[in-house]
């Protein structure tokens, strides 16, 4: 990506040097496109801010039924006026595996027929009436609310900064094309024949990558229609060629992407291209219904623009029509063509560099991945302390679970070294790229993602530290000591279980909760800790070796214990739910714990001698 | 009446530290809400329970609940504490 965008940069350069020289009235339509592209990208700007993340959301959950995901790419395409942005989100969402491909498939669908808005509007509106005079006072009120302090009206103020710039780029190209027509008449470029309507489908496919933007080539074939510039079998040789190209920047973002990304930027691109082929050969009679069908709505000659957007809108529903009856064949084919690398468990599964078009997208993949790494560490942390992971989870209780044989038990740094330290070095990589353009929401959510891996980390370094000595005093003949560190895997085996409990709750309340009490159990262990430790050496119950290595590991899963509560919290307490939202000021701290666990020990003295008494 | 509402409401426009400040107080408002409704359904549950050990868990919850609430309405009350 990086690769094809720096040499984007030379090759227009020079185009655009050579143009200004040769037609000094090129300027003015450049001029235009400038600011129309910035325009785009303030207005994505401005609605991704709005809508706080609401695309992503939505996206997440058309996985529904087809025509949910249909209507999303189309809406949100209409809304953004990008179908690049909402198919690089799809492609992340599907890569992360948020979403199946059929949705993906939907969403291809829609976000072509969504482009088609554009046309329409551009031809409706655009050409017709003096769009700078809208644009001056939408740029006033932009700037504006562009430097308020809070966040929903600098957000509006992009939106309108962008609306202004979009329309006062149309008026720019418009204006161009009429000053171009004294100079140049693109009418001799017009295709003759099926080889020379390729030529020109090229020329659109060129020029859509080079500007990255279907909107933008769109937009100047509809300008260069209304006056004359081009006929209508060119404009329409040029919006297939558009069609086409507008994929190609979706695939390359996917090239990073796992095998089910890849699929869906794939599906983009053959939907598009099957459609032209069968299209361009058709194209007089394409063409033939289109004036067919305008000369019926009252769309004389002089509206050529509308009979370009009833094309584009009758290609886009020719796709639909064609792929939407073979979706389940496509999906077998995709997974033939692309099939599901084999994994590699020291590398991330769900980032990818697609993702970090927008922060939200790349939380939603970081918080993917690190649950994915939460559950390569709870195995390796189960397996470390002397069970097997699948037996862990079931309801039996922890005392009654198979030991595993000292073979069976893996080194744990080993482990780390081997499964962990892959994905969480690419996790660490990922989140200080996606924090690069974050907002401040976005950028403490990054950092809480951090935080959860840097934890997850820590306990399993905790583990590492005490596996050698819980491995040797478990079977130990003393009972004092192997009770003392069979107490010791309880507690982390308690916490993993308060975590699988959260982890599977709907009511954040409830999740919440149980972690609290764990943490409150924690507490609980490490206060009393200390004098039973001096108690089992008063009594010369252990000797004072093992009790300085049980103090050492008493110390290391009382660590363990609230990294890996820190760590459920950060990551299985649903955000997106009102109720999960836990003002700071209710947390509780480690006096807060201390004093709850001597209340309740002073209320049961109280209930012990009413009883006796 | 209505004056005192406008003119809170103005206020709240007008100042952004306000403005989050009031949010944090809803936010808060709600958590608390929450906490209080837990607990009455711990409380009740608790009625209906013999095992000593079970009940144990749920009075330290209930107990739990009771120190989040407390730390809450005391910043409700004093939100510069």
């Amino acid at each position: 990506m990086d690769l094809f965008k720096r040499m984007m940069l030379p090759v227009s350069m020079i185009f655009l040097g050579l143009g200004f020289w040769f037609y000094p009235n090129f300027e003015k339509i450049a001029a235009g496109i400038a600011v129309f592209l910035f325009g785009l990208w303030m207005l994505e700007r401005g609605v991704q801010a709005l809508s706080g993340g609401l695309i992503e959301q939505a996206l997440e959950k058309v996985t529904k039924s087809m025509p949910r995901a249909i209507s999303f790419g189309f809406v949100s395409t209409a809304l953004v006026q990008s179908s690049t942005l909402v198919m690089v989100l799809a492609i992340s969402f599907l890569a992360a595996g948020m979403i199946p491909l059929s949705s993906g498939l939907g969403v291809v669908m829609g976000a072509n027929l969504g482009t088609t808005t554009g046309t329409w509007l551009v031809a409706t509106f655009g050409l017709s009436m003096s769009l700078s005079k809208i644009a001056l006072p939408l740029l006033i009120f932009g700037v504006l609310l562009l430097f308020q302090s809070r966040t929903s009206y600098s957000a509006l103020g992009h939106l309108l900064l962008g609306m202004g710039f979009l329309f006062l780029g149309i008026d720019y190209i418009k204006e161009g094309f009429i000053s171009l027509q004294s100079s140049i008449d693109l009418n001799q470029f017009n295709p003759k024949g099926f080889l020379g309507v390729l030529a020109v489908f090229v020329m659109g496919f060129i020029m859509t990558i080079i500007l990255q933007s279907s909107h933008a080539s769109l937009l100047l074939t509809l300008s260069a229609l209304s006056v004359g510039q081009i006929s209508l079998t060119m404009a329409a040789s040029i919006t297939v060629g558009a069609c086409v190209g507008t994929t190609i920047i979706p695939l390359i973002s996917s090239l990073s992407a796992n095998a089910a990304g890849r699929r869906l930027a794939l599906t983009h691109f053959l939907f598009n291209l099957v459609t032209a082929i069968i299209v361009l050969p058709l194209l007089p009679l394409a063409l033939f219904a289109v004036e067919y069908i305008s000369s019926a709505a009252g769309i004389t000659d002089a509206n050529s623009p509308l009979k370009l957007a009833f094309f584009h809108t009758g290609f886009s529903m020719t796709g639909v029509l064609i792929i939407f009856p073979l979706r389940s064949q496509l999906e077998k084919l995709l997974l033939v063509i692309i099939p599901e690398a084999e994994v590699t468990e020291s590398k991330a599964r769900f980032l990818n560099l697609a993702a970090l078009e927008s922060t939200t997208t790349a939380i939603a993949v970081t918080r993917s991945e690190t649950i994915y790494l939460y559950e390569l560490a709870s195995g390796i942390i189960i397996n470390g302390i002397g069970w097997q992971s699948h037996e862990f989870y079931q309801d039996k209780p922890l005392t009654q679970l198979t030991e595993l044989n000292k073979n069976a038990i893996a080194d744990v740094q080993l482990s780390y070294e081997q499964h962990i330290k892959g994905v969480y070095s690419d996790i660490i990589g990922f989140i200080s790229s996606a924090r690069e353009k974050s907002s401040d929401v976005q950028d403490e959510l990054l950092r809480e993602l951090w935080a959860a891996n840097f934890h997850l980390i820590d306990a399993v370094k905790g583990v590492k530290h005490l596996q050698r000595n819980l491995q040797n005093y478990l079977s130990h003949p003393n009972q004092y000591i192997a009770q003392s560190y069979q107490e010791i895997r309880l507690q982390i085996g308690e916490v993993l279980r308060a975590i699988e409990f959260a982890k599977n709750t709907e009511d954040p309340t409830d999740s919440r909760l149980a972690l609290d009490h764990q943490q409150l159990i924690t507490e609980r262990i490490r206060d009393e800790s200390n004098a039973l430790i001096e108690n089992f050496i008063r009594k010369r119950q252990i000797t004072t070796q093992m009790a300085t290595s049980l103090m050492t590991d008493k110390s290391y899963v009382n660590k363990v214990s609230l990294s890996l509560l820190s760590v459920g919290r950060l990551l299985f307490i649903e955000k997106d739910k009102p109720q999960a939202k836990n003002p700071e000021s209710l947390e509780l701290e480690a006096d807060d714990l201390s004093a709850i666990n001597q209340k309740l020990d002073e209320q049961r003295l109280e209930l012990s001698v009413e009883e006796s008494s | 009446m209505i004056s005192k509402k406008l003119f809170k409401k103005l206020g709240l426009f007008f100042s952004r530290k306000k403005f989050e400040a009031e949010q944090q107080r809803k936010e808060l408002q709600d958590a608390l809400k929450q906490l209080k409704a837990k607990h009455k359904s711990l409380k009740a549950e608790l009625e209906n329970i013999s095992n000593e050990e079970e009940r144990q868990q749920l009075e330290e919850k209930i107990t739990i609940l009771e120190t989040q609430r407390r730390k809450g309405i005391e910043k409700l009350r004093n939100p510069d504490s």
